[in-house]
């Protein structure tokens, strides 16, 4: 028999055990089609890494899993951004070469992404990820330091939406700031009230056009001080999430989830679910 | 149709929690740290675990790996038992952690300031030889804590210390994923009390060789109810035991391979007891015992 650690024959039978009631929890109830499949992406090897993330891809797996709209893999290495055969030179494991059984790119429907700062990753491998949004129609959610990424890469600006621009308010860059939303109608702001104070680290943001993205909650600017030193933006105007397309891909990011805590407030929960259920074209 | 997704604590999680969460967590304002207990900030008394899983060699991700990082997630951060860094990548392992560029990484978790492992990785996982030894020496010297679940036994094969660490290395998994009886030969452990004598499971029960005599075996499987396996090389059949490898204390169980198995309470209560006692919060007598 091949040694292989995980078998078809694994899953048939584990199937068969789940289908004949012996497995334990079957707390993931399959929705009607085939399930996504999420990349929680949070390569953080070369910038500060949040206490925040852990938790806020460990919570955005449980409510895929729960709920059945998704399974997620969860990365903090970037090996599965991309669109070729996986494969690898050195070591004594037993796949090697074309025999190794990856998932990459074309396996997922949309990608969670949490990362920070430069992350190393080939031209190839850049390419593979517009391609992902931008022609294959997949979908692309990104939180919080999402935007301190990919800062020599203008194509993931263009991605994305907009880049970071400090967090000027409060101590230590974290303070209280009055969300309102702009837009009831988008699935991922539903939940939310017209205005809402939040505690978070705020961030300001360049490079975006209201022309380009869809600002679906912003900072109510009168809750922030104008006058702090690191506030570059003289129109005011400072979005808190937004939605766009790339191509045929759906994009939506937001500022918020800088602390642990804020991914246990169910209006961040939502506001992210709903996201990854928008992107993944489950909700329109 | 889709369920609705229950947002905040599930009323399970939270009686599984009342459950297991013990006395020294009991005080007010020692929740976890997502704050539902209420009270004042406080300072930073939890344990800092770090789940790491490192799947970038082998025959691909188990599907169960990623629910495992997030179930361990879940289990410190509602307890307020321990924080928890998830990382798939091994630049954490190290007391000083290098950027993908070789540069030092700009501070953040690293084995200088975890307490523990909880390590699901498998087969060839890239340290290097520096990597190596600080990560034996964490256990073996500075007496943190390693618990390691399922595919962990397949790992790095090309190292023996590995092995010393572990207690064991992986010999195939003759049956698949088959249904088995479970003998629980330490009702007294901490991560197994809860378990009856025998119990019936589910799981893709592995193989054991190599197995250290200086493990406290307190799980096995009862083979004479398998059905007959010419892979089968090992009548005593270990699925979960405890060691010390130095001054550390080492945890492993060959339960979790499928996502299912990890909402299993049983499963999720046996390896949160397992990290707090390899985090040195509760003790238990450890001492090898000759096979039966």
């Amino acid at each position: 028999m091949r040694p292989a650690i995980l078998t078809w024959s694994c899953v048939v039978a584990l199937t068969a055990a789940v289908l004949l009631g012996q497995a334990p929890h079957p707390a993931a109830q399959a929705p009607a089609g085939p399930k996504k499949h999420v990349l929680a992406w949070a390569d953080v090897r070369n910038g500060y890494q949040h206490d925040a993330i852990s938790h806020a891809v460990a919570t955005l797996e449980r409510l895929g899993y729960e709920s059945g709209a998704y399974d997620t893999f969860i990365r903090t290495d970037s090996q599965l951004i991309t669109k070729h055969p996986i494969t690898f030179a050195s070591g004594t494991g037993i796949a090697t070469g074309a025999d190794f059984l990856y998932r990459n790119l074309n396996y997922f429907d949309a990608i969670f992404f949490f990362g920070v700062r430069e992350i190393d990753l080939t031209p190839q491998q850049r390419a593979d990820l517009l391609s992902f949004v931008r022609d294959d129609g997949k979908g692309f959610v990104a939180a919080h330091s999402a935007a301190t990424a990919f800062f020599s890469w203008p194509e993931f600006g263009d991605l994305l939406g907009g880049r970071f621009d400090e967090h000027p308010w409060g101590r230590d860059g974290i303070a209280d700031a009055t969300v309102v939303v702009d837009d009831h109608a988008f699935p991922a702001m539903r939940r939310f009230p017209d205005r809402v104070v939040m505690h978070d680290e705020h961030y300001q943001l360049k490079d975006f056009s209201r022309e380009r993205v869809h600002v679906v909650a912003h900072l109510d600017p009168s809750s922030v001080d104008l006058n702090a030193p690191l506030v570059h933006r003289t129109d005011r105007d400072f979005p808190v999430a937004w939605s766009k397309t790339y191509g045929k891909g759906r994009v939506f990011y937001s500022t918020l989830g800088h602390a642990a805590e804020s991914w246990d407030n169910p209006l961040i929960q939502s506001m992210y679910f709903e996201a990854l259920r928008w992107a993944l074209h489950l909700s329109e | 149709m889709m369920r609705r997704v229950r947002f905040g604590t599930t009323v399970a999680a939270a009686a599984l929690l009342v459950v297991m969460a013990s006395a020294e967590q009991a005080a007010p304002g020692q929740g976890g740290r997502g704050g539902r207990a209420g009270g004042p900030p406080r300072v930073r008394t939890r344990k800092v675990v770090l789940a790491w899983a490192d799947t970038r060699n082998g025959i691909a991700q188990h599907d169960s790996t990623s629910h495992a990082l997030a179930v361990i997630e879940r289990l410190g951060y509602e307890s307020g038992v321990y924080d928890t860094y998830i990382r798939t990548d091994s630049n954490i392992v190290s007391s000083k952690p290098l950027m993908t560029t070789g540069q030092p990484a700009s501070g953040g978790p690293s084995l200088a300031n975890v307490d523990a492992i909880f390590f699901m990785g498998h087969r060839d996982v890239p340290l290097d030889a520096q990597q190596r030894a600080e990560l034996a020496a964490f256990v073996h010297d500075e007496g943190k804590g390693f618990v390691a679940a399922h595919v962990a036994l397949t790992a790095f094969e090309g190292w023996p210390e590995f092995g010393d660490l572990l207690g064991g290395r992986y010999d195939d998994h003759p049956w698949n994923t088959a249904s088995g009886t479970v003998i629980n030969d330490d009702p007294s452990f901490p991560a197994t009390k809860h378990f009856p004598a025998t119990f019936p499971f589910v799981d893709e029960f592995y193989q054991a060789k190599g197995f250290s005599r200086d493990a406290h075996v307190l799980l096995r499987l009862d083979v004479s109810k398998m059905p007959p396996n010419p892979q089968l090389r090992n009548t005593d059949f270990p699925l979960a035991w405890a060691k010390t490898y130095g001054k550390g204390r080492v945890f492993y169980s060959s339960f979790g391979h499928a996502p299912e198995t990890w909402d299993n309470r049983n499963v999720a209560q046996m390896y949160f007891e397992a990290i707090k006692w390899a985090l040195g919060l509760t003790d238990a007598n450890v001492t090898p015992r000759a096979v039966r």
